[in-house]
């Protein structure tokens, strides 16, 4: 055997092992691009949409309700790689923070969405909360959002 | 106040309605198994990321179905509206998710 092909032959052995994570990362990533856009788009949709976590809805507000939206949301395996690599090292999880965020935008999304359908006004007292459903390595959550929605007296 | 219309919020007032009696703690709980038939698709997403659609319906419904539970206990005790509710969902072991709503039943009248 040449020199060449012995080349390529390492290549191939050292780095098609990695190949589907690549893959991985390209689809996730898209899918992340996809969704922010998404989350972006409905969120200035809902701009000037009273909503805020006071604990007592302001004077003038009445008919009380409760609303809530929730998604469930997993990481790709590359960013999971990363993540655990970020383990040994230490420091800041630059690859899964973003989940994190796009998964509670997305909550306070449907929530806000439910409550805009029932005709409410301003959501008021929102809270939010994170589980983790994953019983593996895995990175996925669960975000819920929810608020007391009202309408402004006439 | 008729009996059917319950009301839920997550405040510790009712806009638009005066609290004249507190009843009390009451609460629902609801465990689900995350893993039937949804487990193929949930570990397909665990490698490509993005939202798994079978878990957050399973848990809205779940969530929902501790609320009812709730709503039943406050109605027991003769409630208009349960406040300051709060949701909570811990994995109580492998593959399960406990999913709660608990709050505070109170009798009110329209101011």
């Amino acid at each position: 055997m040449t020199g060449p092909e012995v080349a390529i032959i390492l290549f191939l052995v050292v780095l098609l092992p990695f190949l589907p994570l690549f893959l991985f990362w390209g689809i996730g990533a898209w899918g992340e691009r996809r969704h922010m856009r998404s989350i972006l788009a409905r969120e200035a949709e809902l701009r000037g949409f009273p909503v805020s976590n006071l604990r007592r809805p302001p004077a003038g507000c009445r008919d009380g309700f409760l609303v809530a939206g929730s998604v469930v949301l997993s990481a790709d395996a590359w960013k999971t790689m990363l993540a655990g690599f970020r383990k040994i090292f230490g420091g800041r999880f630059r690859s899964i923070e973003p989940v994190l965020e796009r998964a509670r935008r997305e909550a306070v999304l449907r929530m806000l969405e439910e409550a805009r359908a029932a005709g409410a006004d301003a959501v008021h007292n929102v809270r939010l909360e994170t589980a983790n459903l994953s019983s593996t390595q895995s990175l996925m959550i669960e975000v819920i959002a929810y608020g007391t929605a009202v309408k402004f007296a006439k | 106040m008729t009996d059917k219309d319950l009301i839920l919020t997550n405040t510790e007032t009712l806009p638009g309605y005066r609290i004249t009696a507190h009843l009390g703690l009451v609460q629902g709980n609801t465990i689900r198994a995350k893993h039937i038939g949804r487990d193929i698709m949930a570990g397909l997403k665990n490698i490509v990321g993005g939202e798994i659609k079978g878990y957050t319906e399973l848990l809205t419904e779940a969530r929902r179905e501790a609320t009812e539970r709730m709503v039943r206990q406050a109605r027991e005790l003769g409630a208009d509206a349960v406040v300051n509710v709060r949701f909570a969902t811990s994995s109580v072991m492998q593959g399960a998710a406990e999913l709660f709503a608990y709050g505070t039943a109170v009798k009110v009248e329209r101011e």
